[in-house]
């Protein structure tokens, strides 16, 4: 296997930190919705010399190691989520769907967050919706709704419950942690 | 005539390095970190690699360590060798050189050097930091900030003008951005694109 490198990678040692510091007290059980090959959460568990990190991962690709295949949205949908006191959305674009899910189900816990606006920039339109714009505006006008992606975001945080948030941000690529529920 | 089809037959020997033969097309080359650390690494490791002949002691693998260790240690310096059976035609010296430093070689794991590795030896050892710079988990880039928020109630507005009259009414549009929380975006409808 070659470098692993895409772009949503290129920032691993931020993602890494950030994971590394805001874990919650005690005992740490991941759901990894987007694991791909794990480099993240190994990167966590050297970085803060926890082992006992344990990490169930979700991913379309099957990589030869040991996770549940297929969509996330499905596993999300059903699962219980109690078992896990941290879900990571280490997405390359905005997971509004697994967030709303999350928020729907009443989940409490910690929360990884990767929020990428591509070259185009678009945003999920039930966000949009969400924050106040109608369809006839996002239908009219969506690039420009889509400038704020990043604060649209923000605001639809804080309309479901969230209060604080910590995050590295460089241009359009922004790494988050918070706290839902609780 | 050398029959290619011939299987080749590879014994251990030794020989000395002023005996060797380099290949004048040799598409290898290497920089002067490389040759020091390939220097150091026979003072430690000895020769866990042999150079590979031909019966004639023509070079086909290893000229940048009869380089290095000429320099170091003279023609006479006796290093270990495998000796084919037969020569090898000039297309079959092309291919093995291919081969052994590029169409047949492994690739690096980058998740076991991620978690198993100090980045600072694999640096030290021969990786360029722009090599490493996906796995680097020190190489932390961005400021992390903690940020409050809290919900807001907003009125969404979308205004759309002719053309002709769209600097009157931004204008207008424009006193408001003193309003506290207020928020204008310009842009042309994607429509019209």
């Amino acid at each position: 296997m070659g470098p692993v490198m895409p772009a949503a990678n290129s920032f691993l040692a931020d993602k890494v930190a950030i994971r590394a510091g805001h874990l919650p007290p005690g005992p740490v059980t991941v759901l990894d919705c987007f694991g791909g090959k794990g480099l993240v959460w190994s990167g966590v568990r050297k970085r803060t010399g926890r082992p006992d990190i344990v990490v169930l991962s979700i991913d379309i690709v099957d990589y030869g190691e040991f996770h549940l295949p297929g969509d996330n949205r499905s596993y999300l949908d059903h699962m219980d989520l109690c078992r896990f006191n941290v879900v990571d959305l280490d997405a390359y674009g905005v997971p509004y769907a697994q967030l709303d899910t999350l928020f729907n189900r009443g989940y409490v816990g910690t929360v990884f967050v990767t929020f990428i606006q591509s070259v185009v920039g678009a945003i999920n339109h039930g966000l949009l919706r969400d924050v106040g714009f109608s369809d006839a505006m996002i239908a009219k006008a969506p690039t420009l709704l889509y400038r704020r992606g990043w604060f649209h975001l923000l605001d639809w945080l804080a309309a479901r419950g969230v209060h604080r948030i910590w995050h590295r941000t460089h241009e359009r690529k922004h790494y988050l942690a918070f706290q839902m529920g609780g | 005539m050398t029959d290619q089809a011939e299987p080749i037959i590879w014994a251990n020997e030794t020989r000395r390095l002023g005996e060797l033969v380099p290949w004048p097309r040799n598409p290898r080359q290497i920089y002067k970190d490389q040759a020091t650390r390939l220097s150091e690494s026979l003072r430690e490791f000895g020769q866990p690699e042999v150079i590979a002949i031909g019966p004639g002691n023509e070079i086909y693998n290893g000229h940048q360590r009869l380089n290095v260790w000429m320099d170091e240690y003279g023609p006479d310096f006796e290093v270990a060798v495998r000796v084919s059976s037969r020569p090898l035609a000039e297309k079959e010296r092309e291919k093995l050189t291919v081969l052994l430093h590029r169409g047949a070689v492994g690739e690096w794991d980058w998740d076991v050097l991620a978690n198993e590795f100090e980045v600072a030896e694999l640096l030290e050892w021969g990786f360029e930091s722009d090599e490493l710079g996906g796995i680097d988990l020190l190489n932390e880039q961005l400021l992390e900030r903690e940020k409050n928020i809290r919900p807001r109630e907003m009125l969404r507005v979308l205004v759309s003008v002719p053309v002709d009259e769209a600097l009157r009414v931004r204008a207008s549009i424009d006193s408001l951005a003193g309003v506290p929380g207020i928020e204008i975006d310009y842009g042309a409808s994607d429509a019209s694109r």
